[in-house]
């Protein structure tokens, strides 16, 4: 109950706390008087409404129940509100659905895809020893991709020092014919 | 002997509330005075079970409350009667008319 009772909004909540034991001290304020204008002594009246009132602590315990009730009751009344509304109007629904579930489905792909190539290391031994080299020399790519090829004998020199890297390797992406009944058709593959 | 003063029965304080409402606005502590002094004394509002059972009306949208100077000029939460509370107090005074008439005929078939 009490974790329920969190649910409301904590200033409401406060608000309403601050009301009830407003109106619970009013109540024992004006008795108090009602029996001293009746000739009690002040303690003893006070003793007595405190008796009588039985414990102001459990009113307010009984007081705060209604309350989670209510947030319960709300709740529920809410969800069957939007529950009939969205069943009155079908197309209206399926719009709504596949626009959640379309919105969800690109934000988790994009999600997955970002977490792959930013935060997750490369699947390689000491991720974080790996390094790129580039080449800064004429550029041969035409204006694709960013950069200079490195000629074959600077890489394989490259793959034989042991000074600056444990390993290198080299690549280059080239295209070849591949040919499957009807003809031969440009493949792109990595090389 | 039965006792001079009688708890109110259970369930019967939220109807006796919003009969004591439909009189007129009030806070809490002139709706247990009123119980009191409209039964002469033979009813006893017990201070425990009012304060609930006037949280739980207004949860039910049968009272409203509001803060407003009492007579004694210090401010008090008064409760009035809505519409639904008016309603419901007419349900409830026609269910327990027919509770009371059962009641009735049961012990006059005894004699």
């Amino acid at each position: 109950m009490g974790k329920i009772a969190n649910l409301l909004g904590r200033r409401r909540r406060a608000r309403m706390e601050e009301d009830l034991h407003r109106e619970l001290r009013y109540h024992f304020d004006r008795r108090v008087e009602d029996m001293r204008a009746a000739g009690i002594a002040e303690g003893e009246a006070r003793r007595r409404v405190a008796i009588e009132m039985g414990g102001i602590d459990q009113v307010q315990e009984d007081v705060r129940e209604t309350w989670t009730w209510r947030w319960i009751e709300d709740a529920i009344r809410d969800a069957r509100y939007a529950a009939r509304s969205l069943a009155r109007s079908p197309g209206f629904t399926a719009t709504a659905v596949l626009s959640l579930a379309i919105g969800v489905g690109a934000s988790a792909a994009i999600f997955s895809l970002v977490d792959q190539v930013l935060f997750r290391l490369l699947p390689v031994r000491e991720p974080e020893r790996l390094v790129a080299v580039d080449w800064n020399g004429n550029s041969l790519s035409y204006g694709w991709g960013p950069g200079a090829y490195m000629s074959y004998p600077l890489c394989r020199d490259l793959m034989k020092q042991d000074r600056f890297f444990d390993g290198v390797l080299c690549r280059f992406p080239t295209v070849v014919m591949l040919a499957s009944g009807e003809g031969p058709q440009a493949e792109p593959v990595g090389a | 002997m039965p006792p001079e003063r009688f708890p109110i029965p259970q369930g019967t304080l939220d109807m006796l509330v919003l009969q004591i409402l439909s009189l007129g606005p009030a806070h809490g502590y002139a709706i247990a005075q009123r119980i009191e002094q409209i039964s002469r004394h033979a009813v006893q509002v017990n201070q425990g079970s009012l304060y609930p059972a006037l949280h739980r009306l207004e949860v039910k949208k049968w009272l409203r409350a509001e803060w407003q100077a009492s007579e004694t000029g210090r401010e008090a939460k008064v409760y009035s009667l809505t519409k639904a509370g008016k309603k419901q107090l007419a349900v409830e005074k026609e269910s327990w008319d027919r509770l009371n008439a059962a009641v009735k005929l049961i012990f006059a078939g005894n004699e």
